[in-house]
């Protein structure tokens, strides 16, 4: 299944008075297999940046974003097998959150992970870390580039 | 681990649905061609060596107590993203901005 990446789909639709989902991950992620979910917390003031992290004291986060809006002509094409695993039928009830990496000084470039994004079921609220089918056209280490991109 | 030999034009058949064949040997790199049903994922396996150490490399350590990004997206670009994705939500809106 190809995902058009819809321009506006980057405010998050779950739980929109709301600031926190838990998304179930039943496969873990890669380089952490042993994770089953993680909540999805995003402030209003901080999008398109939320934060993915385990609801419990010093566990595992990351800072994620939904691509839409920010990253022009990515698209994600999905295996079937996912699409199944998933229960997905379309971009709407799709949400895809691409994980980002901070340089550790604070002060170089944002990176965002376009090969493996987490792609969740917005109505089952299930996801799974995949690597999509068209990876060789994106970098696993894109350099946000704040100026121009699809702003 | 199963080691097999196998020759150019010589194949393996893993259960009913999994045919992998030898179509090419040039020097130290092999061509090999797999048929699988659609539903099996077939990756090279740099690739997600690759996205454990990006997941590793992205994951936070000693997140604010408070769901507040703000400490840690001090860096410049993630601030300028805010204020742009903030602009574009005003300007859709028809609100002036803050």
């Amino acid at each position: 299944m190809k995902l058009k990446v819809n321009e506006d789909s980057n405010t998050p639709e779950i739980g929109q008075s709301e600031t926190r989902s838990e998304i179930k991950l039943p496969q873990g992620l890669f380089g952490f297999a042993e994770i089953r979910s993680m909540e999805l917390v995003f402030d209003q003031d901080e999008l398109p940046f939320m934060w993915l992290r385990e609801q419990k004291q010093d566990g595992l986060a990351f800072i994620v974003l939904e691509p839409g809006g920010i990253i022009s002509n990515y698209s994600v094409e999905i295996s079937d097998a996912d699409v199944k695993l998933l229960d997905i039928t379309g971009p709407e009830d799709t949400m895809i959150l691409n994980i980002v990496t901070l340089p550790p000084d604070q002060s170089g470039k944002i990176s965002l992970n376009l090969v493996g994004p987490i792609i969740v079921n917005r109505k089952t609220l299930s996801g799974k870390q995949c690597i999509i089918n068209n990876h060789e056209e994106f970098s696993a280490r894109h350099v946000l580039d704040v100026g121009g991109e699809g702003l | 681990m199963l080691i097999l030999s196998r020759k150019v034009d010589q194949g393996i058949t893993i259960g009913d649905e999994i045919e992998i064949s030898i179509t090419k040997i040039e020097g130290d790199s092999v061509k090999i061609g797999i048929s699988a049903p659609r539903s099996i994922s077939i990756l090279r396996r740099e690739i997600l060596e690759e996205m454990q150490s990006s997941n590793l490399a992205a994951a936070v350590t000693n997140v604010p107590k408070q769901s507040t990004l703000k400490s840690t997206l001090a860096a410049g670009s993630a601030k300028q993203l805010i204020a742009q994705m903030r602009a574009k939500k005003a300007a859709k809106e028809g609100v002036p901005e803050k």
